[in-house]
């Protein structure tokens, strides 16, 4: 059975090509582009593994993974950001599993899906 | 008066001689008249055989007493004449030293005026002008001109060295030799400093002259050398030196009290017109002194403008990272797709390529100067350190190779995966290894080491040139931003390497010998 993965990114192009990416890596992918979607999702049925965004236009990836945290503690969140500080970066260390910097390169982000969703299993 | 006196005593003597004369005279006609008067008297009354001895010793007898009667009081007079001459010799004696005396006192006196003119004119330039040099001059010129020795010069104590200041008579380079230690207590120089007292040599086998005198004062017989001090305020400042060795004419006693003269005056004249140059070079000292500081407070404030600029800067540069990295994102991952979709051999594989590799340069841009203008967390892989300075190395390789460079490696095998950003550890490699290379261009011995080791905790990365070192005052500067000595530097190199050593909390540390070289460590820990 194919995982889901949620992909909140608001970045059309973008999140248009990690959709298809991952979905040639035969995923099920579900993709929003704002904070108060993706919640909905996750209220609804926690995805296998989410790709987060940080600069959101409603609320930002920082809020949504500490409200990811609060029910599940397991599920694997990859950071994708264009920027971040070392504040934010010592926060997302300790509760998302890995932090990607923006321009990513797709392979380099396939491997740490792969790896992620081996680990929650 | 006297004089006059003994003069009308003498001429008393003449008159009563030429007396002299016509009373003997008129006294043998008056002894002939008696003598015929007696013997017509007494011829009745005594034989003719008897009566002319008798006439004759009867006359001779009156003709005596009256002569000493006559020639007494001449006797007097000659004696008393001849005293008055013996006096009237003395007198001209007397009136010929007086005369001389009187000639003599009104030479010292004109001498005197002349000194008094010299110092007058010494104490009138001590007065208008503050130029050591001018004063010095003008004391030499008017010893010179007063009591003409064969050379002079001005010696003054300069931290604990007599130092020959001025001299006339002598050639500069010569003067220069003169120079002597204050601690060489035993020589006849310092001990005129030290009793404060002016000094003629009298015998040079018991005076001790210093060794670099002897080559400027040969010929140096008894009383042709001599030492003046120059006193002020109860201290000896200096000294004159003044020598006849070349006429080889004495030096007297006398030369050197009317010295005196001048040295009194001298020493304070000197020690006040040094005392106005020290005054002089502190001000100096002092503006200089503010003009640094002045000078510091500039840079401090151009540096706080800067860093205040960079902070503005950081701000931006995090908007501008979030507003390219996003695009570019886009693009990079367009071009990644396209790339995976296209077989090996497709014409457009290398155009999907060139996207790839230039949307990295452009992201390396963007990572700098996020790194030079804020904060950025590196993303610490796993890594081979060795093959990354092996990767630098030969990236530089073009530049090594034209500098002239030897490279020499020292590597611990041992050391194989360490957890690092790659791209943030190969940029500060980078940066610093093409320092090393750029300030070694124009040195003889060109020698590039690169060694790394583990010590303890941490790895430790060093790199050596043999470059001019970096002066002591830089040493700090150079991980400011925008500090350079290059002609087209930034500045940016170093500080941006320190942040990313930092960011892997390790640190750097230099170590520089001006003129030998640098070696920069970078040491970072293992965990
Ligand atoms: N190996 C070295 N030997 C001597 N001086 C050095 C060395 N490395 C750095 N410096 C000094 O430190 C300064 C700052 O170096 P930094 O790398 O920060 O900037 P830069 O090299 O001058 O400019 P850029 O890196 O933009 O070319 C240099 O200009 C130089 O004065
Ligand atoms: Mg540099």
């Amino acid at each position: 059975m194919a995982e889901t993965i949620l992909v909140v990114e608001d970045t059309k192009y973008f999140s248009d090509i990690l959709t298809d990416e991952l979905k040639d890596c035969n995923y099920n992918v579900i993709t929003k582009n704002n904070g108060t979607d993706a919640l909905k999702v996750i209220e609804e049925k926690m995805p296998d593994l989410i790709i987060l965004d940080v600069k959101l236009p409603d609320i930002t990836g920082t809020e949504i993974l500490a409200y990811i945290r609060q029910y599940d503690t397991n599920v694997p969140v990859i950071i994708c950001t264009a920027v971040t500080s070392t504040k934010l970066k010592t926060y997302y260390d300790r509760w998302a599993n890995a932090v990607i910097i923006k321009p990513v390169d797709l392979d380099l982000l396939l491997g740490v899906v792969k790896k992620e969703l081996e680990k929650s299993k | 008066m006297d004089a006059i006196k003994y003069n009308e005593v003498i001429l008393g003597g003449i008159v009563m001689l030429s007396n002299i004369r016509w009373l003997t005279l008129s006294l043998i006609c008056l002894s002939i008249i008696l003598y015929a008067i007696l013997i017509k008297w007494l011829n009745p009354y005594f034989l003719p055989r008897l009566a002319i001895p008798v006439s004759i010793i009867i006359s001779l007898c009156v003709g005596i007493v009256l002569l000493s009667v006559i020639l007494g009081p001449a006797k007097k007079q000659l004696i008393s004449m001849n005293i008055s001459q013996e006096k009237y010799k003395e007198t001209t004696n007397l009136l010929g030293i007086s005369k001389r005396e009187l000639e003599e006192k009104n030479v010292m006196l004109k001498q005197k005026t002349e000194t008094l003119t010299i110092l007058n004119r010494i104490n009138k330039a001590m007065i208008s002008t503050t130029d050591l040099d001018r004063i010095l001059g003008l004391i030499l010129e008017a010893v010179q001109k007063d009591l003409n020795f064969d050379r002079t010069i001005i010696f003054l104590i300069e931290n604990s060295t007599l130092q020959p200041e001025k001299g006339i008579g002598i050639e500069n380079e010569e003067l220069e030799k003169l120079a002597i230690s204050i601690k060489d207590k035993n020589n006849f120089i310092i001990k005129t400093i030290t009793e404060a007292k002016p000094k003629i040599i009298f015998s040079i086998e018991e005076e001790m002259i210093p060794r670099n005198f002897t080559e400027v004062y040969k010929n140096l017989k008894p009383n042709l050398l001599a030492a003046i001090p120059l006193i002020s305020k109860d201290k000896v400042i200096g000294l004159v030196i003044v020598d006849n060795t070349k006429s080889q004419r004495e030096i007297e006693e006398k030369d050197i009290r009317n010295l005196s003269t001048f040295t009194n005056q001298a020493g304070l004249a000197i020690d006040n017109a040094r005392l106005f140059e020290m005054e002089k070079n502190f001000v100096e000292e002092l503006k200089r002194q503010v003009d640094i500081a002045k000078r510091e407070l500039e840079q401090t404030q151009s540096q706080l403008i800067k860093s205040e600029r960079l902070s503005a800067l950081g701000e931006m540069a995090a908007v501008v990272a979030h507003e390219v990295r996003n695009p570019m994102a886009s693009i990079r991952a367009s071009a990644q797709r396209i790339s995976k979709k296209i077989a090996n051999d497709d014409p457009n594989k290398k155009y999907t390529r060139y996207i790839i590799e230039e949307s990295d340069r452009l992201e390396r841009v963007v990572k700098n100067i996020l790194m030079f203008s804020g904060e950025t967390a590196p993303q610490l892989i796993e890594s081979d350190l060795g093959k990354l300075i092996e990767d630098v190395l030969y990236f530089l390789q073009p530049e090594i190779e034209s500098s002239q460079v030897q490279i020499v490696k020292m590597l611990d095998e041992s050391i194989v995966m360490l957890k690092i950003d790659p791209a943030l550890i190969r940029q500060v490699l980078l940066n610093i290894i093409q320092n090393a290379v750029h300030f070694m261009v124009n040195r003889e011995r060109r020698e590039l080491k690169v060694a790394t080791m583990q010590d303890g905790s941490n790895i430790v990365l060093e790199i050596s040139d043999t470059g001019p070192g970096i002066p002591e005052e830089n040493v700090k500067k150079i991980f400011d931003p925008f500090f350079t000595t290059k002609p087209s530097g930034t500045g940016l190199g170093l500080t941006i390497s320190n942040r990313i050593i930092e960011a892997h909390k390790g640190r750097i540390e230099l170590h520089s010998v001006l003129n030998y070289g640098t070696t920069f460590k970078i040491i970072l820990p293992i965990s």
